[in-house]
């Protein structure tokens, strides 16, 4: 039996499909957005991991040629880059949690408490975000600085708390209105079936 | 007061409202009852802007293209050209290449993806019975959090400010134990019921497979190599880490293509995105636990009990199995790391070695029903029915549960390395 052999299995490949198809979907699809969105994510994200790599690399062949500025900078690109995913990661619902309990409620009380996390998640969100601008204005009234020799205005590193906040309750606005657009649809739904029963009688 | 904060986030953790919301909002309004609700925010950021903590980010990145670019049917089949013909042949093969890519990835769940996605369906054409083969992989795979390089001892190396490198040596000897009691097992079944493969190959084949896997089994070398060489710092190490992990994926082993970078990039981050938040929580939580002197009353308490330390890892270990069973891995670590480790020094319990037994139960956590992550993964990608898996780890389980109670009672077996390494 040979691991090579498997390549023409069913499951090997419908799953190598699978994750070729998220993948162009998520190249492709989507809206400006969103694609701007995961562009802008991984641009940071790779911006980070080229400026780390090309320490690494100098400092093995010629030390004069480091950047005093990397270790801080990078720091600065992946929690923005982190804060800013924040948002895909609300809006897809893909925050860790333990929901078994809630998998065993009845459906009313599952989605009752479904409904009460997306408008708790959006409430913190929006404080969040609203502590956030606080702090980012106080360190760019105050004109603080990272006590590095940049001396990188702390403002631009702050703000990132913000601005996931405000992202992430973009997702939790957007699942809200999916449930409430689903609860009109199968209230319509509802309201459709009774008539025609209504009708019929 | 504190009893109903304890109590508020209780209930909101079981009405399955998100980790970081719960420990965000609990956190939110016990500094916000100090009035300090800026300075909740402002721990928010400051906890964050580590540049330790950012290898967490480049780990998941490594992971995710490792996983989704073709290095694991590499080591695979190189593994399966030396060993694949012994008794259980294909499912040493399955513990040998899920050590080598956990020394590659940092990830359980990442591990039992890109293992499991080929050596299930080919040991269950290789007539091994399905739950046996959904067992093997899903044990092996938690090796990802073990064998260095391992995100989960990044994170309890930020939570409790022990030295990483030193975690990842303490998880060495018991990674290599736990992988000897895999194959031994394996070993043993298969030996019983037959499981052998006739298929060989010439030593060109061997040699030829073998070549295509020498840039996979550099990565480790590259990377830990450069760490305890001194080369590089945590933080480089992890960015080299993702960096090779990318180079050859889309270079060496091209299961990606360069248009999908960006996006999968992207990915990595969101994956990482959905640890960080609860890791930024969890430090201002376990910040403000030790502002109000919560800590220094149960280490009171604990002394006023006459708790001696091995009592205490008898109830940490039950307590963190139990919750292992409901909580994802991350979770569990952020919520009781905080909590557990103002205790350890007044009990005698070196850090080092609490990190190892906190990480033994986070393995056995993810074979854990309801909630065990590499239980969902293999049955989602071997379609096999959940019950069929957990029967299948079963046994598993029980291996790491010696393995635990070991761990656990004799610290020797993770601090010798490490300290042997590196010195006190």
């Amino acid at each position: 039996m040979s691991a090579g052999g498997v390549d023409e299995a069913g499951v090997q490949a419908s799953l190598e499909r699978k994750a070729a198809d998220e993948l162009d979907a998520e190249v492709a699809s989507g809206s400006l957005v969103a694609r701007l969105e995961s562009f802008v994510i991984g641009g940071f994200a790779l911006g980070a991991l080229g400026l780390s790599t090309y320490n690494v690399v100098v400092r093995y062949f010629d030390p004069s040629l480091m950047l005093e500025l990397v270790e801080e900078v990078q720091v600065y690109l992946i929690v923005w880059a982190v804060f800013l995913a924040l948002g895909a990661v609300t809006r897809t619902d893909r925050h860790v949690k333990a929901d078994l309990f809630v998998s065993m409620l009845p459906p009313r009380v599952a989605r009752g408490l479904v409904v009460f996390t997306e408008v708790l998640g959006l409430a913190f969100a929006l404080l969040l975000a609203y502590l956030g601008i606080g702090i980012a204005w106080q360190a760019y009234d105050f004109g603080d600085v990272s006590i590095t020799s940049l001396r990188f205005p702390l403002w631009i590193y702050i703000a990132a708390l913000p601005a996931g906040a405000l992202s992430m309750a973009a997702g939790y606005a957007v699942r809200i209105a999916h449930l409430v657009r689903n609860r009109r649809q199968a209230a319509g739904t509802d309201g459709t079936a009774r008539l025609q029963r209504e009708r019929r009688t | 007061m504190i009893g109903a904060y304890l109590a508020l986030f209780l209930l909101m953790l079981l009405a399955g409202i998100p980790i970081y919301l719960t420990m965000g909002v609990t956190g939110a309004l016990m500094f916000g009852s100090d009035g300090s609700l800026l300075a909740y925010a402002q721990k928010l950021v400051d906890e964050l802007n580590s540049s330790t903590l950012i290898a967490v980010p480049y780990f998941v990145i490594a992971a995710t293209f490792m996983e989704r670019g073709g290095v694991a049917r590499a080591l695979i089949e190189a593994a399966e050209a030396w060993i694949g013909r012994v008794h259980g042949g294909l499912g040493l093969v399955a513990v040998l290449s899920c050590t080598i890519f956990a020394a590659m990835c940092g990830s359980s769940v990442a591990t039992a993806i890109a293992m499991g996605t080929i050596l299930v369906p080919a040991m269950i054409r290789g007539g091994y019975d399905r739950p046996f083969a959904a067992g093997i992989v899903g044990a092996s795979g938690t090796l990802g959090i073990l064998v260095p390089p391992s995100l989960a001892f990044v994170v309890y190396g930020v939570l409790a400010d022990v030295s990483i490198p030193k975690l990842f040596l303490a998880g060495v000897v018991p990674g290599l134990l736990q992988a000897a009691l895999l194959a031994i097992y394996i070993l043993w079944v298969s030996r019983g019921r037959g499981y052998k493969s006739e298929a060989s190959l010439d030593l060109r084949q061997k040699a030829a497979r073998t070549v295509r896997a020498v840039p996979a089994l550099g990565v480790p070398v590259l990377v830990l190599g450069g760490l305890y060489g001194g080369i590089v710092t945590l933080t480089e190490s992890a960015a080299l880490s993702a960096v090779v992990a990318i180079l050859l994926s889309l270079f060496v082993y091209r299961g990606l293509r360069p248009g999908q970078l960006l996006p999968v990039m992207a990915l990595s981050v969101r994956n990482a995105a959905a640890i960080m938040i609860i890791i930024a929580v969890a430090l201002a939580f376990g910040h403000w636990i030790t502002e109000t002197g919560i800590a220094n009353k149960a280490v009171a308490l604990i002394e006023a009990w006459g708790v001696q330390g091995w009592q205490f890892l008898i109830a940490i270990n039950l307590i963190l199995l139990l919750l292992g069973m409901f909580l994802e891995v991350y979770s569990v670590m952020l919520l009781m790391v905080p909590i557990l480790l103002p205790l350890l020094a007044p009990l005698g319990i070196d850090p080092l070695h609490f990190g190892v037994v906190i990480v033994i139960n986070m393995e056995i956590a993810l074979l854990t029903p309801p909630v065990g992550l590499n239980l969902f993964v293999i049955a989602n990608i071997s379609n096999t029915p959940l019950a069929q898996v957990v029967r299948g780890t079963a046994p598993f389980v029980v291996l790491m549960l010696v393995l635990l109670v070991a761990l656990t009672y004799i610290p020797a077996i993770s601090l010798w390395f490490p300290m042997w390494v590196m010195g006190r």
